[in-house]
């Protein structure tokens, strides 16, 4: 029982390792938490449905296609909506990403509202069993995909110009301005590829939670939690939380209480902050959220 | 020249047929043509699926209304949505009893919306007939004009009970429960019925919340206490999730699940029927909602859904109550007062609604008046099946 509960709960965290990883790349960029990309979730996993099911365009296509659709949607919220209010309190760009988030679930709500809808599966549903232990494709793959992204990301933000231009918007945007980094447009494209990124977790968590408006609620606070405790802004933390986070809630439901799985993240994150506020990897710092 | 007397006498049959006029016009919600009738359910929000039952409702007065309605009164019917929260649920009570003024409320879905509204609705002297939510504490103590049409959560949990222990060498009984009150409903009951039926004082019990996308613990708890028989008390994407992992982790015992959920609907979510074997559902209804015995009642709903909505199970979970209403509303006769409709309620007697399983009685102490529940599940050859007891199927 043990062996089950790790790898499911390892399986169960590379969920919120991907939600979390999309929260610390726009975190990283640009300083905000965006409590709103749960939605961005539901919205590329709506946008992609809506291009398979309903307009019977092929899967990958209608993969890319969503996957660029929520680009150009986060950079336009950044552009529009959260650009404006730069220079204004950060809580207020909490409020404004919650807003889009909700009036994105409204708008499904309008069309979806009294459906939960089998996802479209992008990979076969094969179960394999290892001895005592149960493992499924869709496991595989989503744990797979966020440990690729967490590699690729490192690569970007560790190894390549983008990430020193990150590190040095993040430090201070107008030290960036000042030596000609366009600070606008790479808190937009910040904005866009983690809204993309968001579109990829809706694609692959749909089809093993169902398709529903309201699917976000539940994972938003997850891979909030799996971020406090990896570290806000760090990449590997947010993969290392978010599966840590995951297997602390089979344990907990398993061996103490099933009533615990839904309180562990709220539990995660008290007691980071309360003991650790910095988290497993992250770096001490002020931030104003 | 016509004396007093006699003109008195001649006029006495304009003023009498005047009178009963007057006294359906002061009835709130009646005038000489219409009857109004408030239907409460979620029709927005995560659990507006179960809105179908509202609008099947909806149908079901418009059926009647095609054939001429009741004494000359055409249905007008007005939705009210709850969204299953219960401030909104307030807020549409609150607005059917104030400002549109229904004569009666027929409907109620959530379970936990109908307890809060409850007192809001007693108070008002509104005559409301339950329509779906099971919650056997929304009409008990019994309240003079609330009325439960359909079998309440004690009911289908001594159906589960029972049909779990009929299964022979069933002892070892586990729950796996939400933690609100709808789930708490269906739970205590059960848990009561086991003791006091069968003397099972020891229930595996484990908790899943709303909103839960992996019972990958809940499953090996459950598997791990090597039960008989386990009872399911889930709303419907919880349930596909549990029976998804559930055949994923081999936890292959016998399940009855509540209603809450809607059985093809699960189905479909998972994909086929595999998942289903080995798993029943409590069933109001005397047959399979395609079957012949149902099929008058379910064309008549099906013609008559409000423009845009489509047929579902969910559709069927409301309708067997308008049955009874409509039926009250013809014994009455055209005077038509909330007061004769409560008190025609009070001595309906083994009325047969034609759809629900069992026939329906209320009486001044008792205003729950529906009891009778099967079981739905596929049988050994894979045909899906109406079923009294453990393999015993319905008649």
């Amino acid at each position: 029982m043990l062996a089950q509960l790790l790898v499911s709960g390892i399986a169960q965290g590379a969920i919120y390792a991907l939600v979390a990883l999309a929260m610390t790349v726009i975190y990283r960029a640009t300083t905000v938490v965006n409590f709103g990309h749960g939605d961005l979730l539901m919205a590329g996993a709506f946008s992609v449905y809506v291009f398979v099911v309903l307009l019977g365009i092929p899967y990958l296509v209608a993969a890319g296609l969503g996957l660029l659709l929520l680009f150009v949607f986060g950079y336009l919220v950044q552009r529009q909506l959260i650009q404006p209010m730069l220079d204004g309190p950060h809580l207020a760009l909490a409020m404004m990403a919650i807003a889009v988030g909700f009036a994105l679930r409204g708008i499904a709500r309008i069309y979806w509202g009294r459906e939960v809808l089998p996802f479209p599966r992008i990979f076969p549903a094969d179960v394999y069993v290892l001895g005592d232990v149960v493992v499924t494709s869709g496991n595989l793959i989503v744990t797979g995909v966020a440990l690729t992204l967490m590699l690729v990301l490192f690569a970007v933000f560790y190894l390549s110009p983008v990430g020193k231009l990150a590190q040095a918007v993040f430090q201070s945007a107008r030290g960036a301005a000042l030596v000609g980094i366009n600070v606008p447009r790479f808190y937009s494209i910040a904005w866009g590829v983690g809204a993309a990124m968001a579109a990829l977790g809706g694609i692959l968590i749909a089809p093993m939670t169902f398709l529903y408006p309201d699917m976000s609620v539940w994972i938003l606070i997850r891979g909030f939690a799996a971020m406090t405790l990896g570290g806000f802004g760090s990449l590997h933390g947010a993969v290392v939380g978010g599966l840590l986070l995951g297997v602390m809630e089979l344990l907990l439901g398993a061996y103490v209480s099933s009533s615990l799985i839904e309180i562990t993240s709220y539990l995660v994150i008290i007691l980071v902050l309360l003991f650790r506020p910095a988290g497993l990897f992250g770096q001490r710092q002020v931030v104003r959220v | 020249m016509l004396t007093l007397t006699r003109r008195l006498l001649l006029a006495l049959p304009m003023m009498l047929a005047a009178a009963g006029l007057a006294q359906a016009q002061d009835a709130p919600g009646v005038t000489e043509n219409t009857i109004k009738i408030g239907i409460l359910a979620p029709f927005s929000g995560p659990n507006a699926s179960f809105g179908a039952a509202g609008y099947g409702v909806a149908a079901y007065y418009q059926h009647i209304n095609k054939q001429g309605g009741v004494h000359g009164r055409q249905f007008e019917v007005i939705l009210s949505d709850t969204a299953c929260n219960e401030a909104t649920g307030i807020a549409a009570a609150r607005r059917l009893i104030s400002q549109d003024e229904v004569f009666l409320i027929n409907g109620g879905v959530c379970s936990g919306v109908c307890l809060a509204i409850r007192p809001i609705i007693e108070e008002s002297g509104v005559p409301w007939v339950i329509s779906t939510a099971a919650n056997q504490n929304i009409s008990e103590p019994v309240a003079d004009n609330i009325f439960h049409a359909i079998q309440t959560s004690r009911d289908y949990a001594d159906a589960m009970g029972r049909f779990a222990m009929s299964k022979p060498g069933t002892e070892k009984i586990g729950i796996i429960a939400h933690t609100n009150e709808w789930a708490k409903g269906y739970q205590d009951p059960l848990v009561q019925y086991l003791k006091d039926e069968h003397g099972i004082e020891q229930v595996t019990e484990v908790t899943m919340e709303r909103g839960s996308n992996d019972a990958t613990a809940q499953v090996l708890s459950l598997r791990q206490a090597d039960l008989d028989f386990i009872v399911v008390i889930l709303y419907e994407p919880e349930l596909a999730v549990f029976l998804r992992d559930a055949k994923l982790h081999g936890l292959d015992v016998p399940k009855v699940g509540s209603l809450g959920a809607d059985f093809s609907n699960t189905q479909n979510r998972l994909g086929g029927k595999e998942p289903m074997q080995g798993f029943y559902m409590v069933h109001q209804y005397r047959g399979l909602l395609d079957s012949p015995v149902l099929a008058d009642f379910r064309e008549a709903i099906t013609e008559n859904l409000p423009e845009g909505q489509s047929f579902t199970d969910f559709s069927f979970y409301g309708p067997g109550s308008a049955v009874a209403v409509v039926h009250v509303l013809e014994q009455i006769g055209p005077d038509l007062t909330r007061e004769k409709f409560i008190e025609a309620m009070e001595n309906l007697q083994n009325f047969d609604t034609g759809v629900l399983a069992g026939t329906m009685s209320f009486s001044p102490d008792d205003h729950q008046g529906v009891s009778d529940v099967n079981v739905i599940g596929y049988d050994e050859n894979g045909e899906l099946s109406v079923f009294s007891a453990w393999g015993e199927k319905a008649k």
